[in-house]
């Protein structure tokens, strides 16, 4: 696998000699409880706090080189009341495009492009204030999108929307993922979306303690417990059933799981 | 007991249960922003005058700590430390942990809760369900979560309310979420339990509804080895 992101001997506030490293083209869930250091986190990756040499993507992080490192990271964050600039939707859309110096034309063709793939195409000619909260976030996620990013950092903004709406976003996220082989980082206080990762990694005080692929979750779930996060559910009944005999292997869905059961 | 939430609904009076956990589900924003009352304490309307913890608990209440006050911060867990941080610093977890204090604090019977777990821990998500049992058996209190969260409100909630626009369904959580063409009604998604255990019904086996994980294996393995 090729790194996209490499961090080394991270020394900053209550990171000390914090290390990790990020290949290009997996999704990672980031887990852990209040103050585990995960907004921080973000922060930093994203050069939003501006480090020295000491975060790699494409480039290193340092006071010279921040605009092309920043070039390569898409972020969101949950919406609030400043996350918009103007009163349109199309006039956020262009914006960022703008600013890195797209044509008109090819800036409305990779908003369509992006659009089409989120179903959000009805939106593009609303004023902002006309979205629902979960409209305005789904917003940020494109917007954050449109500079096709090598990395995406996302903030527990998922976690809001409904269970068949999540899964739908991250339908639409894969598929950018594969178009771009983009790296997709999602910081978050729950294993919700553990099923549709590749890696987790556990953050404690400013700490990774667990570093693994998601097929591992089945033989690690007490370290998850015993710091605050829990289990998702078909995860937590594949375990159950296992310790009392009536499975023998882990099922990624319950109609396989009832069918072997009760065959 | 029952209490009556006023033209709660496209001007019609609702009537629930008093010293339960309700759940609301579907079209309940509206809901959550008419409400008005003396008595009630609503999570999302609470907001911050001072700059720091201490400072803003004290606003609140002058400083007139009682033992059901330090029985609060033990059964939340909250540490010392805590009052001691400036509120801008701190992460979106413990704004809402500053924010249920305050709520728990002001002493309404009638508490409306959006999204009641949402940006918090699994720990404090423990210590808030055993909290809110303890307000309803204890103190009659009737706390009324919103939420989006089919497996969140099944497992947690006495009574559910259902809303889709002008209409609304009351009732009993274990009647209400095993009726298939209600929860298509009111686009209410099944909460994976209920899931499981319609699969397990359909292979032709009585499995009851449980609403905790645990008690489903126990059930599963009754079945099983029968």
């Amino acid at each position: 696998m090729v790194k996209i992101m490499d961090v080394q001997n991270l020394n900053y506030q209550k990171f000390k000699n914090f290390n990790v490293s990020f290949d290009k083209g997996l999704y990672y869930l980031i887990v852990g409880e209040i103050d585990s250091g995960k907004t921080n986190l973000l922060n930093l990756l994203s050069g939003i706090i501006p480090t020295d040499n000491m975060i790699f993507c494409e480039t290193f992080l340092n006071k010279k080189n921040r605009y092309e490192f920043i070039k390569n990271i898409g972020v969101v964050k949950r919406v609030c009341e400043n996350s918009f600039y103007y009163q349109k939707v199309k006039s956020e859309l262009l914006e960022p495009l703008n600013n890195l110096g797209y044509s008109k034309n090819d800036s409305e063709r990779r908003i369509r492009e992006v659009l089409k793939i989120f179903d959000f195409e009805k939106n593009l000619n609303s004023k902002i204030s006309e979205l629902t909260s979960l409209e305005k976030q789904e917003l940020l996620i494109i917007i954050s999108l449109l500079h096709q990013p090598k990395v995406l950092l996302m903030d527990n903004v998922l976690s809001i929307f409904p269970v068949d709406k999540r899964i739908f976003l991250i339908k639409c996220l894969k598929k950018m993922m594969k178009h771009n082989n983009m790296t997709i980082i999602e910081f978050s206080d729950n294993l919700e979306n553990s099923l549709f990762c590749d890696q987790i990694l556990l953050l404690k005080k400013y700490q990774i303690i667990k570093n693994i692929p998601k097929e591992e979750l089945y033989n690690n779930d007490q370290i998850f417990y015993s710091n605050n996060i829990e289990i998702p559910f078909l995860v937590d009944l594949n375990i159950k059933l296992r310790m009392y005999g009536l499975i023998n292997k882990n099922y990624d869905n319950m109609k396989d799981m009832v069918n072997d059961i009760w065959k | 007991m029952e209490i009556v939430l006023k033209k709660a609904i496209s001007g019609q009076n609702i009537k629930i249960r008093s010293a339960k956990i309700i759940g609301v589900m579907g079209d309940y924003n509206t809901l959550f922003q008419s409400i008005k009352g003396k008595n009630v304490g609503i999570l999302s309307n609470i907001t911050f005058k001072t700059e720091s913890v201490y400072d803003e608990i004290e606003h609140y209440f002058e400083g007139k700590f009682t033992h059901d006050t330090e029985k609060l911060f033990q059964d939340l867990n909250i540490k010392r430390s805590f009052f001691d941080q400036k509120i801008n610093e701190l992460s979106s977890g413990k704004i809402k942990v500053l924010k249920y204090m305050i709520l728990f604090l002001q002493n309404k019977q009638v508490l409306f809760i959006d999204e009641p777990f949402q940006d918090l821990d699994y720990g404090m998500k423990k210590r808030l369900i055993n909290l809110f049992h303890k307000l309803t058996r204890e103190k009659n209190k009737t706390i009324i979560l919103g939420s989006a969260d089919s497996n969140l409100i099944y497992s947690l909630c006495d009574d559910v309310l259902f809303i889709k626009k002008d209409d609304y369904l009351y009732g009993k959580t274990e009647d209400l979420f095993i009726q298939k063409d209600t929860l298509k009604k009111y686009n209410i998604i099944n909460p994976e339990i209920i899931d499981f255990i319609n699969l397990v019904r359909e292979k032709g086996v009585n499995l009851r509804y449980s609403r905790d994980i645990r008690d489903l294996i126990k059930d599963v393995y009754k079945c099983v080895k029968k």
